[in-house]
């Protein structure tokens, strides 16, 4: 038979996009490689007795509009928010925040007189700047190409530039083209605010905090919004697998076939136009359009072929930057780890916080610049979450999970090293990390699982390892993601899109790419011209 | 008080004298005060050793507009330029790779290399050109203004309608040349080691950045914006040196009335409930003016001359944090004979000579230097980039003699461990030269004098605060509408009465005469 849609890869957004395009009475097969769906947006059991977010672990970037558009509420999803968040700095010294204003006044003024006030203005800004950025999500990105056709929506964008003040646009431009380090300078006097504002954005980048477009993932902080509440962050209970598990409910609600252990080998082209997929088994499909929530890397050059492409257009892909530089670990935990330097009320809060490790901004150079030599640094960030503290379906009574996302960590290793000879041991070291501000870890694991950058290749298919498909980076963002000739999830292919994390709004469990690719489809394949 | 003068320009650099000579020409009363005993800034030729004379700082025609050579009559007054005859980039491996515009002569020598980048060099260049179009319209004209509204619109809507002339390609290129990276525009269009390194290490010339920071491959497209005396993608010297640019902007000057003092240090431009009125000379000396053009870097202008007091605090703090320094020494030499070249004949080095000459590390060890110079560390291993401008013009040096320009990063402004530059300057010049030797054997035999600026030297010098040659670094997010900040970027400043007219306003640094000619434009209008 003949699907209208098949979507390769059943990651958040490859469902996200198939229930939009079921909805909208198209008949739509997803194909996925894993034996459960969701990508990296998966829970799973890692240890036995023990469940996490496997990968990605934050679901405050979920729009709303496709938790809704999706019922994902009625089909199971649900979200406990943070109970604060919590700084580690590697001296030692510790920033609670619990969006209680006497608290958090205190504990800012242990470090400075002026910078608790300096991060509320820098939150309102940051929030009614990146209200700007926000809007753009769930719309496709202008088109470089274009010619006066895109002059609505460019006036569109510059009339809602107007709404800005002067210094408003300025933080803008500068958050896209400064760098993380100059915005702290700018805005804070305490090492303590500075490095915590300024490693924060180390989250979704692999850079130096030096380099212009380093503060571009500070905006993160203004795009969240947790189940529709602006700046807050937490949990889906159950684990970030409840949004994928709700979403193909939803699909097969819908209609659409979803089938699993069903890797592909290549998307089939002929004459420069998509007509189906072929599985590694042989198995072929045929279909009016194919959807691709791969990176564009594996899609172009692995799924497509070079030879099926522009020169130019290949070489691009080829070079587009990617790799976050991360290692993720999970641990199983037999009791509750206490904090080194936090007691009674304030380590309740805390273990219910989004807790990041933060070593200096000095310390983040060395460490990116040795992994650029493909070096591991001895004095990672460390984003933590305990998600049993506030979900207690992930562990027995009494028990944790604790989730770890590591940085700097580079895919290529010095001197012909793998991954797999230095694996543990690397894990040991980000123990001795953990054990430094928690010290009774250790004699807490039971089980870990650690995931290289290798292993988020070869695990979740992610090139390189990277988590968002491609560098959020200015030059890889809006009408340039991941190339101006396929920023509209169109490609030099026809009947080819992509749907994934590689294309507008990026990376991150958002929903955006499918949401715009599968309206983008379902214009092309009412007014016949995709097919 | 009456006004004495219609407009003061404070400081006697390339961009305070072109603006001077624009309102001198609109008919008004213009005083020119500079703190030296030679205008010019940092576009000046001195006799740095007996007998032995060069452009002392900055060493490159190639930018000045031709708009402006026309406007301020500078060939009547005796400006000439005489084009290299060639490029030649000597590698830290030893190889060498020489350009002399002769198509087989350079396809020849890309060949040596690779089989197909002689042409990608081709398409590099072609492209580069036609979007640069784009930018180098954009130079003699005020940026956007951020804060404006409707009645930016129309401008607004002419920039789009010149990227509407360029192809998708080359808008993505002109998007890349801002925000990707040195790094990646050469491996994207290169692919051998020998054009990569050329291409990527040539960017560092008017930046100090890593090659794999977004935005630094902009100085690639500030490259394609040189134009030697109207020619494009020309590049060589003035004879007489930089300083004959500014001398005869000079006299120019004088002839529109004018009036340049120079050994006149500002110590203070004055300000009375938000308005400039005068500007007060170290001395005590006071000249009012209607308006006050700093020619001066935004720190220095605001922070030292205006004084915080009169700023908005947002203000003050954003100029603070005005991303300052190119972590450049600059070295002249005097030479008691010609230097040879390694690795050329006889007849390869005399076009050699006669050429812009760049010594290249790898990129690898541009990314040490770069992590080094944060930390406060000299390298060892520099960037130099070499002018022989004797082998062009014989006015500089007895014959048969010569002298060599030397541009050398990075050199940081700030040492580590409490170092002071004036102590270890003779050591770190003694370390450069070693290093020229290895590709100008005879180098050490010929050195008769030289002269040493480190970057605290330019400071003093020249007063570029942290020796920034640029008034503040090309980065994307100090260009344009952003330059040096969204509310002076229209040359008027939250100061009533005080403009900019320095390299710190778009177009930036470099001799282009782009920052006075649109401030002067500014004033004019404002005075009318």
């Amino acid at each position: 038979m003949k699907y209208d849609a098949i979507v390769v890869g059943g990651g958040h957004n490859g469902l996200t996009a198939a229930c939009y395009l079921a909805e909208a009475g198209f008949k739509t097969l997803v194909l996925e490689r894993r034996h459960i769906v969701g990508g990296a947006a998966a829970s799973e059991e890692f240890h036995p007795g023990y469940r996490n977010s496997i990968a990605s672990y934050s679901p405050g970037m979920l729009r709303s509009e496709v938790i809704r558009d999706l019922h994902l509420k009625r089909l199971g999803l649900s979200f406990i928010p943070y109970h604060g968040s919590l700084d580690l700095m590697s001296d030692g010294r510790t920033l609670l925040l619990t969006g209680d204003e006497r608290h958090d006044q205190a504990e800012f003024g242990r470090y400075s007189n002026s910078d608790y006030e300096a991060t509320k203005k820098f939150r309102n800004i940051l929030l009614r700047v990146g209200d700007v950025v926000r809007e753009q999500f769930l719309t496709e990105p202008l088109d470089l190409g274009g010619g006066i056709g895109q002059l609505v929506p460019a006036l569109k964008l510059g009339g809602r530039l107007r709404q800005l003040s002067l210094d408003e646009r300025q933080f803008l431009i500068q958050m896209f083209t400064s760098s993380a380090y100059e915005i702290v300078h700018r805005h804070f006097e305490s090492d303590i605010v500075r490095q915590s504002y300024a490693v924060h954005a180390l989250a979704g980048n692999f850079v130096s905090l030096r380099a212009p477009g380093s503060a571009a993932p500070m905006f993160i902080d203004a795009l969240g919004e947790f189940d529709g509440k602006r700046h807050q962050w937490g949990i889906a209970v159950g684990g970030m697998g409840s949004i994928t598990q709700a979403m193909q409910r939803r699909a097969e609600e819908l209609g659409v076939d979803v089938r699993l252990s069903a890797p592909v080998s290549r998307i089939i082209v002929r004459n420069r136009v998509a007509e189906g997929v072929e599985l590694e088994s042989g198995e072929k499909f045929q279909s009016r359009v194919v959807l691709a929530n791969t990176d564009p890397k594996r899609t172009f050059l692995k799924f497509v072929g070079a030879e099926h492409l522009d020169e130019n257009f290949a070489r691009d892909i080829e070079n587009i930057k990617m790799g976050t530089g991360a290692l993720r670990m999970n641990l199983a935990l037999r009791g509750t780890p206490e904090f080194a330097r936090l007691s009674g009320r304030d380590a309740e809060i805390g273990l219910r916080s989004g807790i990041t490790v933060l070593p200096t901004i000095e310390s983040v150079e060395d460490a990116y610049h040795m992994a650029l030599k493909g070096e591991c640094t001895a004095d990672p960030y460390l984003a933590i979450q305990i998600p049993s503290s506030l979900d207690n379906t992930l562990a027995p009574p009494g028990h944790h999970v604790m989730s770890l996302a590591c940085k700097y960590y580079p895919y290529d290793l010095s001197g012909g090293r793998k991954w797999a000879d230095i694996k543990e041991a690397v894990a040991d070291s980000i123990v001795d990390i953990v054990a430094f501000h928690f010290p009774n870890i250790k004699d807490l694991i039971v089980g870990r699982q650690v995931l290289t950058p290798f292993d988020l290749e070869q695990v979740l298919g992610l090139t390189r390892g990277d988590i968002f498909h491609g560098a959020h980076q200015p030059h890889q963002l809006f009408s340039m993601r991941p190339h101006p000739k396929a920023a509209q999830y169109r490609t030099p292919i026809k009947a080819l899109y992509l749907c994934g994390s590689g294309s507008h709004p990026g990376g991150g469990v958002t929903g955006g790419p499918g949401h715009n690719a599968a309206h983008r489809v379902i214009k092309d394949l009412k007014r016949g011209s995709a097919v | 008080m009456a006004s004495q003068y219609d407009a003061i320009v404070v400081g006697g650099g390339h961009n305070g004298l072109t603006a001077a000579c624009y309102l001198g020409k609109a008919g008004l009363k213009t005083l020119v005060l500079e703190r030296r005993h030679v205008v010019g800034g940092a576009a000046v030729s001195e006799e740095f050793h007996p007998g032995y004379r060069n452009s002392v700082a900055s060493y490159s025609p190639g930018m000045l507009r031709s708009e402006v050579i026309r406007d301020l009559e500078l060939k009547r007054h005796g400006l000439r330029f005489i084009p290299y005859r060639g490029s030649l980039d000597l590698f830290t491996d030893g190889r060498v790779m020489m350009f002399t515009g002769d198509d087989a002569h350079d396809q020849a020598m890309v060949g040596r290399y690779s089989n197909r980048d002689y042409d990608a060099i081709k398409a590099f260049r072609a492209r580069l050109m036609r979007v640069s179009d784009i930018v180098r319209q954009q130079f003699l004209k005020a940026p956007l203004d951020l804060k404006g509204g409707l009645d930016q619109l129309l401008p607004a809507l002419k920039v789009g309608n010149g990227l509407r002339k360029l192809d998708v390609d080359d808008r993505q290129f002109l998007l890349q040349l801002f925000t990707s990276s040195a790094y990646e525009i050469v491996q994207r269009h290169f692919e051998s080691d020998i054009v990569r390194q050329s291409f990527a290490v040539h960017a560092l010339a008017g930046n100090f950045a890593s090659l794999r920071a977004p935005g630094s491959a902009t100085p690639m497209l500030i490259d394609a914006l040189g134009e030697l005396d109207g020619k494009r993608h020309e590049w060589g010297i003035a004879v007489g040196g930089m300083g004959s640019i500014t001398q005869a902007m000079r006299r120019r000057a004088e002839e529109l009335g004018v009036e340049i003092r120079t050994s006149a240090p500002v110590g203070k431009i004055v300000v009375k409930d938000g308005v400039a009125g005068s500007v007060r000379l170290e001395t005590g000396e006071e000249f009012s003016g209607r308006a006050i053009l700093a020619n001066t870097d935004p720190k220095r202008t605001f922070l030292k001359f205006v004084g915080r007091e009169h700023l908005d605090e947002g203000f003050a703090r954003d100029i603070e944090n005005i991303r300052m320094g190119t972590s450049s020494l600059r070295m002249n030499l005097a030479l008691a004979g010609t230097p040879e070249i390694a690795g050329l004949s006889a007849k390869e080095a005399e076009i050699g000579l006669a050429s812009g000459i760049t010594i290249l590390p790898t990129i690898a060890s541009v990314e040490r230097n770069y992590m080094r110079a944060l930390d406060g560390e000299a390298t060892d291993d520099p960037f130099i980039a070499i002018q022989v401008a004797s082998a062009l013009d014989d006015s500089l040096a007895p014959p048969g003699h010569h002298v060599m320009s030397l541009l050398c990063k990075y050199y940081p402004y700030e040492l580590a461990g409490g170092v002071k530059w004036d102590d270890i300057k003779e050591r770190v010049a003694d370390g450069i030269v070693d290093v020229v030797a290895k590709y100008f054997p005879n180098i050490k035999q010929l050195v008769v004098g030289r002269q040493v600026l480190t970057p605290l030297d330019l400071e003093r010098m020249f007063g570029m605060t942290q020796a920034d040659i640029f008034h503040g670094a090309h980065q994307p997010h100090q260009l344009f509408s952003m330059r040096p900040h969204p509310k002076a970027s229209q040359y008027r400043t939250p100061i009533k009465g005080l403009y900019l007219c320095g390299s710190g306003a778009h177009p930036g640094g470099g001799v282009t005469g782009g920052p006075g000619h649109n401030a002067a434009q500014a004033v004019i209008k404002d005075l009318r």
